[in-house]
C-alpha cells in the first residue's frame, strides 16, 4: 500500500474486498464492493459483478470516444503522509494493511482534534435505513421499498442511476456517494430509471440515517463500553417517570470484558437514563450510542441507573480496542 | 488476523470478452482468469503502463489476504 494514492482510491477500509474500474489516466469509472454491518458480502454476487464489468467496459468506450467527462481528481494522499501510520508501521517494517490505514487515519484525526465521528467512524451508511432493498444480483434494481424510500415514490423494479446527480453504476458507487452525504443533510435526491425514463425523487432522510453497527470494525477510536442496550419505549419512559425526549435505555447484554476489566457493574435489565447527568441528546436514542458518540476511549463516565426500581449512580470506564498493528 | 494486499488486473476487456462468448455455466469459466492465462499484476505502475499501451481499462482489487 506504500505507493498507493489513498486519496484517489478512497473507500471504507473495513471492506474485505473492493474493486475499482479505471483507465490509464487514473480516471475511476466505477467501484465494485460495499457492505453492511452484518456481512462483508451482502451486496456482492457474481451476477452483479458481471453487470459492473460490462458497465465498466461501456464507460471505457465512452471515455475513449470523448463522451465521458473526467471528474476532478481528489487531492492526493499517500500512507507516508499519516504520521501515526509511519510511526507504527513503516518505522517497524510492519505490513501497511488496509484496515490499519483507516484506523490510523482516525487515530491521527483524534490526536489532531479533527475527528468527526459521524463521518469518520460511521462510514458506509446502509441504504436499508432508507427502506431500500436491492435485488442484489441485478445490481441497482430495487426489489422492494419501505419507509422513506416508499414515501418518496421509489418503486420495485426501479433501477437507481444517480444520487444527488452523481451517476452510480454499482452498489459500491451508490454506497460511496451515500457516504459522502453531509451527516446534517435532511434529504437526498435519488434518480431512478423507470421504464427507460429517468425519474428524480427526493428522499427525506430519517433520523440517524447514518447509523450503523460499528462492532465488526477494528477501530481504536470508538470507545468500548462493553454493554449493549435498547431504547425504552415512550410508555416505559412514562412508567419510570423519565423524560420522553431522553435517551433512556435498557441493558440487554453485558460483555465478559466488563467484569474482567472492571469497566462497570451493569446488569441485564438495568435502565440507564443519564450519562454524566445528561439525559437528552438530539442525535442519540440510547446510552450506549451517547457514550460512543460523545465520549472517548479510556474515559470515566457516571451513569444514572434504575435497578429494581431504585435509582443509583454507577461509574463506567470506556476502553480502547487493541488489535494487532 | 487478516492481511491485506493490493492486487491489480489490467486485462478487463479480455476477461469479459471471453466470458460472454461461452454458453451455459458461464460465470465460473468467465471468472477463472488464471485458467484463461490472464495474470493479476501486483505492481500498480506496471498495470497503468500496460493499460496505456493496450488501451484497455484496469480492474483494480483491494482485498484481504488469508
Amino acid at each position: 500500500m506504500d505507493q498507493v494514492d489513498i486519496g484517489l482510491f478512497d473507500y471504507d477500509r473495513n471492506n474485505t474486498l473492493y474493486f475499482f474500474i479505471l483507465n490509464a489516466d487514473e480516471q475511476i469509472y466505477s467501484r465494485y464492493g460495499g457492505r453492511d454491518s452484518k456481512s462483508p458480502d451482502t451486496y456482492l454476487s457474481l451476477a452483479s459483478l458481471e453487470i459492473a464489468l460490462k458497465n465498466g467496459l461501456d464507460l471505457h468506450r465512452r471515455s475513449q470516444q470523448g463522451e465521458l467527462k473526467a471528474p476532478e481528481r481528489p487531492k492526493p494522499l499517500f500512507p507516508r503522509e499519516i504520521p501515526l501510520l509511519v510511526e507504527r508501521t513503516f518505522a517497524r517494517n510492519a505490513c501497511v494493511e488496509c484496515h490499519l490505514i483507516g484506523d490510523f487515519q482516525n487515530l491521527q484525526r483524534e490526536r489532531d482534534g479533527k475527528l468527526d465521528k459521524l463521518t469518520h467512524l460511521y462510514r458506509s451508511p446502509d441504504i436499508k435505513t432508507l427502506g431500500i432493498q436491492l435485488d442484489v444480483p441485478q445490481g441497482l434494481v430495487v426489489k422492494e421499498t419501505q419507509g422513506a424510500a416508499q414515501t418518496a415514490g421509489i418503486k420495485p423494479l426501479d433501477r437507481i442511476v444517480a444520487l444527488n446527480s452523481t451517476a452510480v453504476w454499482t452498489f459500491g458507487d451508490l454506497q460511496y456517494q451515500y457516504d459522502k452525504v453531509d451527516r446534517r443533510a435532511e434529504r437526498i435526491r435519488i434518480t431512478v430509471d423507470r421504464n427507460s425514463e429517468p425519474v428524480e425523487l427526493t428522499v427525506d432522510l430519517p433520523v440517524r440515517w447514518w447509523w450503523t453497527d460499528l462492532r465488526f470494525r477494528q477501530s481504536s477510536v470508538e470507545p468500548r463500553p462493553y454493554f449493549e442496550d435498547r431504547p425504552l419505549t415512550e410508555q416505559e419512559k412514562r412508567t419510570h417517570r423519565l423524560k420522553p425526549e431522553g435517551f433512556a435505555s435498557e441493558v440487554k447484554y453485558v460483555g465478559d470484558f466488563a467484569k474482567l476489566m472492571m469497566s462497570h457493574d451493569l446488569k441485564i435489565g438495568d435502565i440507564i437514563f443519564a450519562v454524566d447527568g445528561v439525559e437528552t441528546d438530539e442525535l442519540v436514542n440510547s446510552a450506549e450510542m451517547f457514550i460512543k458518540l460523545r465520549r472517548s476511549p479510556e474515559q470515566k463516565v457516571a451513569l444514572s441507573v434504575i435497578r429494581d426500581g431504585k435509582r443509583m449512580e454507577m461509574p463506567l470506564k470506556t476502553f480502547r480496542m487493541s488489535f494487532r498493528k | 488476523m487478516r492481511k491485506q494486499r493490493l492486487v491489480l488486473y489490467a486485462l478487463l476487456a479480455g476477461v469479459v470478452g471471453t466470458a460472454l462468448s461461452q454458453p451455459g455455466h458461464r460465470m465460473q469459466r468467465r471468472l477463472s482468469a488464471q485458467e484463461d492465462g490472464i495474470g493479476w499484476l501486483s505492481n500498480y505502475q506496471e498495470a497503468v503502463r500496460q493499460a496505456r499501451e493496450t488501451g484497455k481499462p484496469i480492474f483494480l482489487e483491494f482485498r484481504c489476504e488469508p
